[in-house]
């Protein structure tokens, strides 16, 4: 068991630093194109499109180094599925070989009861629930995510994972429906794929569709407005979308740098 | 804040589209916007009240979308109710997202006004793909679709 424990702390750890990877490569986006645009105002302009295009391969070496740590984890969820089967196993193999054995003093029944499953309620009885959705990372989002009506943001820093390890073994307080609390953060579970999804709570911020589609455009432009309203993806919106609009997500944006 | 959008799953035509919506919601043709993925194919009229555009992923080829000003106009009106109007007005499928944050379920409406509650490949659609999985309840405009366990 221990080297399972240590192979998914070792894919963990490996998935942080990409992300660390990621947001440093991020943070070097934001700097050339400040650099690039300030190039651009003093008319410097081969100089200012060669930055740009820096800018952008930055861009896809962030978005290379985001896939990795999401396929890493990925592959700790993996993990750390196999290492609950084994444990499973493991239980029900003892189960049966201590009968009429000294049943285990309280203390360390107290223990165990403390890490296993309890009674799961609602959807997850039948449906592990698997990981959330990239569009609903701050992190995450890019301009293909798709915006909805209502469009609930995980903010950096917020332990998601413990949170779905919590519904997955019962310790989650069931509301309804498909719908849990855990940490004051609600979750739905998707019926059949086991999907999560945030809906509301400590941590979450709820957008809707104009908001999210601007917070995309700050997010693919360094925090420019100026520069998302040029974006054609954005600008199709442009009609649409006011002060108040752009003043929401640039509070989500700056909520999102700071705790990064 | 309202918020109409209507994703066609299958090919139509953006003109069609706006003209559908026009004439279902009385709007006069040149305050609707249509966007055709790169720019306005032509300047639309102050105030804007709805705007076709072209699908933003695999699976969407196009899409109506309205805010309050369309809500105003067309008299508040159900999303379900614009969808259907539309839906059996150019004969293309179409799927519109859940309206609540606690609900993942979308609801496809057939080129016949049937409709009903559809579950899409949530990690598909993290790339913008809509892909129907199944649906939770039997629609007669698509029965090909395979029917998914409500099971809640």
């Amino acid at each position: 068991m221990s080297s399972i424990e240590e192979a998914s702390g070792s894919v963990a750890t490996n998935a942080e630093s990409a992300r660390e990877l990621a947001g440093s490569i991020a943070s070097s986006k934001v700097l050339i194109d400040s650099l690039a645009a300030r190039l651009d105002a003093i008319g410097v302009e081969a100089s200012a499109q060669r930055t740009q295009a820096a800018g952008d391969r930055a861009e896809e070496l962030a978005g290379h180094a985001t896939a990795l740590a999401d396929a890493l984890d990925s592959l700790r969820q993996q993990v750390e599925a196999l290492k609950g089967l084994l444990a499973t196993a493991i239980r029900s193999g003892s189960g049966k070989s201590n009968r009429g054995r000294t049943p285990r003093s309280a203390s360390t029944a107290s223990a165990i009861g403390a890490q296993e499953p309890l009674p799961l309620k609602g959807p997850v009885a039948s449906t592990p629930p698997t990981g959330i959705g990239k569009r609903h990372f701050f992190e995450k989002i890019r301009m293909k995510s798709p915006a909805k009506e209502k469009n609930t943001l995980v903010l950096p820093g917020v332990d998601t994972e413990a949170d779905i390890a919590a519904i997955k073994t019962g310790h989650a307080n069931y509301l309804r429906d498909n719908l849990y609390e855990v940490n004051d953060r609600v979750y739905g579970v998707e019926t059949p794929t086991g999907s999560v999804y945030p809906v509301r709570g400590k941590g979450f911020v709820e957008l809707d569709k104009l908001e999210y589609t601007a917070l995309k455009g700050l997010l693919a432009h360094g925090g420019s407005r100026a520069k998302a309203e040029r974006d054609p993806q954005i600008a199709r919106f442009s009609r649409h979308m006011t002060d108040k609009t752009w003043e929401t997500a640039r509070n989500v944006f700056n909520q999102g740098q700071e705790r990064a | 804040m309202r918020d109409y959008t209507i994703v066609f799953i299958e090919p139509v035509d953006l003109a069609d589209l706006a003209a559908a919506a026009a004439e279902a919601f009385a709007i006069p043709p040149g305050q609707i916007e249509i966007w055709n993925g790169s720019d306005f194919a032509a300047p639309a009229v102050d105030p804007v009240i709805a705007q076709v555009a072209v699908g933003s992923g695999p699976g969407a080829y196009a899409e109506f979308v309205g805010f309050e000003r369309f809500a105003e106009h067309a008299g508040e009106p159900e999303l379900l109710a614009v969808a259907v109007e539309l839906a059996t007005r150019v004969k293309r499928r179409a799927v519109f997202g859940p309206e609540s944050a606690e609900d993942f379920r979308w609801t496809l409406v057939a080129a016949d006004g049937s409709h009903g509650e559809v579950v899409l490949d949530s990690d598909r659609l993290d790339d913008g793909a809509i892909t129907i999985l199944g649906a939770v309840e039997p629609i007669s405009g698509a029965p090909e679709l395979p029917r998914v366990p409500e099971a809640l």
